[in-house]
C-alpha cells in the first residue's frame, strides 16, 4: 500500500472521528447602530437595530445593556423597546427583557408574550428558567391554544 | 461560569491608559510639525512593552488636535510580545489636553476571541469611555451564553400559570 492509498483511508476515517474533528468554534455576533462603552461604569449599550445571533439565541431590540462584574465578567443582559427573543423553540415578544446569566433567568415585562408549540402565554410578567426549561406567568396568566380546524 | 468580558480586556490592557497624549505630546513643537512613520513604544516600571503605537503620520498644532493617519496601537501580554489587542484606524484627531481622540471613519479592534468593528469614534480617556457612532459589529468566539448547570443556584420549583378561563 503507497503513500497516497494510506491517505485516501486515513483523512476520511480521521475527518470522521471525533477526537480528531475541529472543535466547532461558536460565534457570538451584535450588531447595532451605535455603541457606548463606559469601563468605569461596567456597562456597555447598544442602541438602535440591536441584533444578537448566537448558537443559543437571537435577541432584537432597540436597545441592549451589557452589564459586566468587577471582574469583566457578564452579568446581565437588559433589552429593551420591541424585544423579541429566539431560543429553544421559543418566540418571546416583549417590551422589556432582562437576562441574568447567574441563574439563566430571563424576565419579561411590558405586554410580554411567549408563544410555544402552538400556543401563546401571555400575563404582565412572564419568567424563563433556561436551565430548568420552566415557564412562570403572573399575574393575569392567559394561555391560547391554537387547534388545527376541522376537515 | 467565567465569561471574560472584550471591552474589559481591550480597555485593562491600557487603552484606558492615555492614548496618545502622553506618548506623543513630547514630540510637539511650537508651530505645525509633522511626523512621519513613527513608532511610539511604552513601557513599564521593569522595561517590558505595554503598548506600540504606529501611524503613517502625525500633524501636530499648537492649538487644535492633532491628526493622526492609518493609526495603529498594539497592546501587549506581559511577555511584552504577545499582542493581546490591536486597535486600527484610518485616522483619527487627538486632543491632546483632554485626551480625546475623534474620528469619523472605521474603526477595528481585534482581540483573542472578539472584534469589534464600527464606523466614526469618540474615545475619551480620561472617562475611559467609548462611543461608537455607527455600524456597529461586535463578534465573540465560544462566548456561552447559557449558565453552567454545575453553579447554578438553587431556585424555587414553583410553577405558577393562571390561566383565565372564559
Amino acid at each position: 500500500m503507497n503513500i497516497r492509498n494510506l491517505a485516501c483511508i486515513l483523512i476520511p476515517a480521521l475527518i470522521q472521528f471525533p477526537a480528531f474533528a475541529e472543535p466547532e468554534e461558536r460565534i457570538t455576533e451584535i450588531t447595532s447602530e451605535k455603541l457606548f462603552f463606559d469601563y468605569e461604569g461596567k456597562i456597555a449599550v447598544f442602541t438602535g437595530n440591536v441584533v444578537v445571533t448566537d448558537p443559543d439565541l437571537q435577541l432584537t431590540s432597540e436597545k441592549l445593556t451589557v452589564y459586566m462584574t468587577a471582574e469583566d465578567e457578564i452579568e446581565k443582559l437588559d433589552a429593551e423597546k420591541n424585544v423579541e427573543i429566539k431560543m429553544e423553540g421559543m418566540h418571546s415578544k416583549s417590551g422589556k427583557a432582562v437576562y441574568t446569566l447567574a441563574d439563566g433567568k430571563v424576565v419579561l415585562t411590558e405586554q410580554p408574550q411567549v408563544s410555544r408549540d402552538g400556543s401563546i402565554l401571555q400575563a404582565e410578567r412572564i419568567l424563563y428558567w433556561r436551565l430548568e426549561n420552566k415557564l412562570e406567568a403572573f399575574p393575569r396568566a392567559r394561555v391560547i391554544m391554537f387547534q388545527e380546524a376541522d376537515k | 461560569m467565567v465569561l471574560s468580558h472584550p471591552f474589559g480586556r481591550m480597555i485593562s490592557c491600557g487603552f484606558r491608559v492615555s492614548l496618545f497624549g502622553g506618548m506623543i505630546a513630547g514630540l510637539v513643537a511650537t508651530g505645525q510639525t509633522d511626523v512621519g512613520g513613527f513608532r511610539v513604544p511604552e513601557v513599564n516600571g521593569q522595561g517590558v512593552l505595554t503598548s506600540l503605537m504606529i501611524g503613517e503620520s502625525a500633524r501636530m498644532y499648537p492649538d487644535k488636535p492633532m491628526d493622526i493617519t492609518n493609526l495603529t496601537v498594539r497592546f501587549f501580554e506581559e511577555d511584552g510580545q504577545t499582542v493581546n489587542v490591536e486597535i486600527t484606524s484610518p485616522g483619527c484627531a487627538y486632543d491632546t489636553r483632554r485626551n480625546v481622540a475623534t474620528s469619523d471613519q472605521s474603526v477595528l479592534i481585534v482581540g483573542n476571541t472578539f472584534t469589534i468593528e464600527g464606523v466614526g469614534y469618540v474615545y475619551e480617556s480620561n472617562k475611559s469611555q467609548m462611543k461608537l457612532m455607527s455600524d456597529v459589529k461586535v463578534t465573540f468566539s465560544n462566548l456561552n451564553f447559557k449558565p453552567d448547570p454545575v453553579s447554578k443556584p438553587e431556585t424555587e420549583s414553583t410553577e405558577r400559570i393562571e390561566t383565565e378561563h372564559p
